[in-house]
């Protein structure tokens, strides 16, 4: 992995956030797919600005797996993290 | 949440039939200490389902799917409810061949719940660990597994089913069922690991437990077919692994609710350390 690759303080808060439910490695590749999915660009790009297209994007996952009330709870707490 | 007591509450609860069987001598308080027992384990599952399904919202994925797995345990409660206490089985009424319906309908549940919990790994969007071929092979791995401990008892029970025999169609239903759920388990284990080291990971571990706990639940019935075994020491081992698997699926259903509980602290769990 080059520097450029490496993730961004943003994703890497977004990642270390999820991994509490998802674990490091499956939070970390969430994060990877989904700022590709949705933005077009990996993690090594992330900046704040990007951050409520992502969080949009990764909602149906987290909503899936620890249902509505509790995936709100963790978006909105990586936003007061990144303080948003 | 302490969910190491989760993990260990089940495995206590398994010694409770292995002393009913070796405890009690008297034959007859021996098989209503039993029957007792084997319906409590079965309202503990449907109690997990049940609590596991109200952590999420209606028409969420996994409610459905844990909300199908619970009406497994509803409708066998019920079978058990209406045999012990009204019908009489094999009693040549028509209304004999209602066990071979519900035990149709609660394994078509079972399955559908399992199924659903095998695929919400695809359902979220997120990846499971292993290449594609090594997650194929250990898939067919567990198809074949499913086929080696069910296949049996489906293919000893066919003929009889086919003759419309009550006892031989609930044992085809119920073991076509459990092929189909055993082949489930592959897909659930992965998902399991591929959420190692996050809370998420000890609902799906405990629920993946349960599943085994059935896969040996049928495999001692399957080893009677080909192996001289005392029915009480065979009672004991199915039993054992029963309350396991029940008992399981209430601790992955307290999990669940421990994990998705709309607590504010939930989401204020301290951040992992970096390695």
């Amino acid at each position: 992995m080059t520097v450029r690759d490496q993730p961004t303080q943003v994703a890497e808060t977004i990642a270390a956030r999820m991994a509490v439910y998802l674990g490091p490695h499956t939070a970390r590749i969430a994060v990877k797919t989904f700022s590709q999915r949705a933005l077009g660009r990996g993690p090594d790009s992330l900046e704040l600005p990007d951050v409520p297209e992502l969080l949009a994007a990764l909602r149906p996952m987290l909503r899936t797996l620890v249902g509505h009330s509790q995936c709100e709870i963790v978006l909105q707490r990586i936003e007061r993290e990144l303080g948003l | 949440m302490n969910f190491k007591r989760l993990a260990i509450m089940p495995l206590l609860m398994a010694i409770v039939p292995a002393l009913i069987m070796l405890g009690i001598e008297v034959a007859r308080t021996r098989q209503i200490a039993l029957r007792v027992e084997i319906e409590t384990v079965k309202i503990l599952g449907l109690t997990g389902s049940v609590i596991a399904a109200l952590s999420f919202d209606r028409g969420e994925h996994l409610r459905r799917a844990w909300l199908l797995n619970g009406s497994c345990y509803a409708v066998l409660l019920l079978r058990d409810l209406l045999f012990g206490v009204w019908l009489v089985r094999e009693s040549g009424e028509p209304w004999q061949y209602l066990e071979a319906v519900m035990v149709l309908i609660a394994n078509a549940g079972a399955v559908t719940g399992v199924w659903m919990l095998s695929r919400t790994w695809q359902v979220a969007g997120i990846a499971l660990p292993w290449s594609p071929l090594r997650r194929e092979i250990v898939r067919w791995i567990g198809i074949v597994v499913g086929l080696a401990i069910a296949g049996p008892t489906f293919y000893v029970s066919i003929d009889g089913a086919l003759k419309g025999q009550v006892r031989a169609i609930v044992y085809a239903v119920s073991s076509l069922g459990d092929i189909f759920s055993l082949a489930f388990i592959v897909p659930v284990l992965l998902t399991t690991l591929a959420l190692r080291g996050g809370l998420l990971s000890w609902p799906w571990g405990l629920m993946t437990a349960s599943q085994f706990g059935w896969l040996f639940y049928d495999a001692t019935g399957t080893i009677r077919l080909f192996v001289e075994m005392a029915p009480a020491t065979a009672t004991m081992w199915s039993e054992i692994f029963r309350t396991l698997a029940c008992t399981y699926c209430l601790s992955a259903g307290i999990a669940q609710r421990a994990v998705s509980a709309p607590d504010a602290s939930a989401g204020t769990v301290p951040l992992p350390k970096p390695a």
